[in-house]
C-alpha cells in the first residue's frame, strides 16, 4: 500500500458527487466521513471526552455569544469543489439563514476542532485546508494537552498567526470583539484523564 | 498532500456501491476507472500501440483456444468486495450460463493479462498483489517498453513469487491449457513497428 499513492490516480469525488451518494443512500447518514481531496476518509472515533467537550463547549459558546452568531454543532462545510469537512463547531454569522443556504467559508466566523488522537490530522492537513479557504479563524482544542491552538490572518494558502492558549487565558473571535471568551471552557477539567 | 496517507483512513467503496454509482450517473459510463482495494481510480492513459498489441493478443488466443476458452477484452469484472478491475484481457471458461446473470468466480477465471506502458508500477505492483490474491492462476503483463512479457503463476500461498521474464523468440503455456503453447512476439508489437508516444 505504501507506493500507491504514486502508481496510483484516484478518480476524485465532488462535492456534488459526494452529496449524491448521500442522497441515494450509498453513504449511510449516520456516516462518520469527510470528503477531503476527493476521497471520501473515515474520520476518527470520538471517545467520552471529545463527545462531553463539545456538548459543553457547544452550549458555553450559544451562552456567551448569544444573538451575535450561530454556534453549530457538527455541520457540513462545503469548502470547493473537493472538500467538504465536518467540523466539530462552526460559529456563523446569525444573518446567515442555513434553511435557504450553506456557508461560504468566507462568511466563517471561526471553525473549532476537538483534537485527541487526530491532533496531527487537525493540525497539518486541516490546518492547510482550512488557511488555503482563508477561514478567518481556526480554534484546535488540543484535548490531551489542555491547550487552545489558534489559528488566525489566512493568507497565501497559510494561518500567518498562531497562539496557543492555556488555562486561565481569555480571548475575543475576531468578529465578535465585544465578547470575552474564557479559555478554560474550551479545555476538558485538569482533573480528567486524557483521550 | 505527502502526509495525507499516514493520518488518513480511507472510507473503502464496496463493488455494490461502486456500480450503484455508476448506475445512478455519479461515475460516468465513459469514464476510464477501476475500483482496486475500495479506491476508485484512473486508467492510466493509453496509445496507439496499446490498443495494437491489445487486438492482436485477443484475436491470437481467439483463434488458438478456439472453443475452448472465451477470450474477452476491455472488460470490468468483480474481484471479492472491494475489487472492480478492467483488465486488457480476461480468458474465461465457456460455461453453460455463459456469465449472463453473474460475474465470473475468481477461481474460474483462467488468466488475465495486463499491456503495461507506464502503467507498468501498478501492474507489477498493486494489481499484482490483487490478481495474486484471488490466486488468478496466470496473469501475464505486456511491458511494451522493454518488448518483453512479465509471467507471474499462482503459488498455494496466494500469492505471486517473482516473474518470469520471457523476450522475443520464448514461448510458454498457461497452467489451464497445458498443451498449447504460446509465442511471446504474439503478445508483442511487431520488432520493426515504434511505440506510439503515450505508451512509452
Amino acid at each position: 500500500m505504501s507506493d500507491m499513492a504514486v502508481e496510483i490516480e484516484p478518480r476524485r469525488l465532488t462535492v456534488a458527487e459526494y452529496r449524491r451518494m448521500g442522497e441515494v443512500g450509498i453513504l449511510a447518514e449516520d456516516e462518520r466521513v469527510e470528503l477531503l481531496d476527493g476521497t471520501i476518509v473515515l474520520m476518527s472515533p470520538i471517545g467520552r471526552p471529545h463527545r462531553a467537550r463539545h456538548a459543553y463547549l457547544v452550549e458555553y459558546l450559544i451562552g456567551a455569544l448569544g444573538r451575535r452568531a450561530t454556534v453549530a454543532g457538527q455541520y457540513s462545510l462545503a469548502l470547493a469543489d473537493f472538500d467538504e469537512t465536518e467540523p466539530d463547531i462552526l460559529v456563523l454569522p446569525s444573518a446567515l439563514d442555513l434553511n435557504l443556504r450553506d456557508p461560504e467559508p468566507h462568511e466563517v466566523y471561526a471553525v473549532i476542532e476537538l483534537a485527541g488522537s487526530s491532533l496531527r490530522h487537525d493540525t497539518g492537513f486541516k490546518r492547510s485546508l482550512y488557511a488555503r479557504f482563508a477561514i478567518a479563524e481556526y480554534l484546535v482544542v488540543d484535548l490531551n494537552g489542555g491547550v487552545l491552538l489558534r489559528y488566525t490572518q489566512p493568507a497565501d494558502g497559510e494561518f500567518r498567526s498562531l497562539e496557543r492558549l492555556g488555562r486561565g487565558d481569555h480571548m475575543r473571535l475576531l468578529a465578535v470583539p465585544d465578547v470575552e471568551l474564557d479559555v478554560d471552557r474550551f479545555l476538558p477539567p485538569p482533573s480528567i484523564a486524557p483521550c | 498532500m505527502s502526509d495525507m496517507a499516514i493520518e488518513i483512513e480511507p472510507r473503502k467503496i464496496t463493488v455494490a456501491e461502486y456500480l450503484r454509482m455508476a448506475e445512478v450517473g455519479i461515475l460516468g459510463e465513459d469514464e476510464q476507472i477501476e475500483l482496486l482495494d475500495g479506491a476508485i481510480v484512473r486508467m492510466s492513459p493509453i496509445g496507439r500501440t496499446h490498443w495494437g498489441v491489445h487486438w492482436r493478443i485477443v484475436d491470437y488466443l481467439t483463434r488458438l483456444l478456439n472453443d475452448r476458452a472465451m477470450v474477452v477484452g476491455q472488460s470490468s469484472i468483480a474481484l471479492g468486495d472491494q475489487n472492480h478491475p478492467q483488465p486488457d484481457v480476461i480468458v474465461l471458461p465457456r460455461t453453460p450460463d455463459a456469465f449472463m446473470d453473474r460475474d465470473p468466480e475468481p477461481s474460474e477465471i483462467y488468466a488475465v493479462i495486463e499491456v503495461a506502458n507506464s502503467s507498468l508500477r501498478k501492474d507489477t505492483g498493486i494489481k499484482r498483489d490483487m490478481y495474486g490474491r484471488f490466486q488468478i492462476p496466470d496473469y501475464v503483463v505486456v511491458d511494451l517498453n522493454s518488448r518483453s512479457l512479465l509471467c507471474y503463476r499462482a503459488t498455494a500461498r496466494g500469492e505471486y513469487g517473482p516473474p518470469e521474464r520471457l523476450g522475443s523468440g520464448a514461448m510458454f503455456r498457461l497452467a489451464a491449457f497445458p498443451d498449447v503453447e504460446l509465442d511471446v512476439d504474439r503478445f508483442l508489437p511487431p520488432p520493426n513497428v515504434p511505440l506510439a508516444e503515450k505508451d512509452r
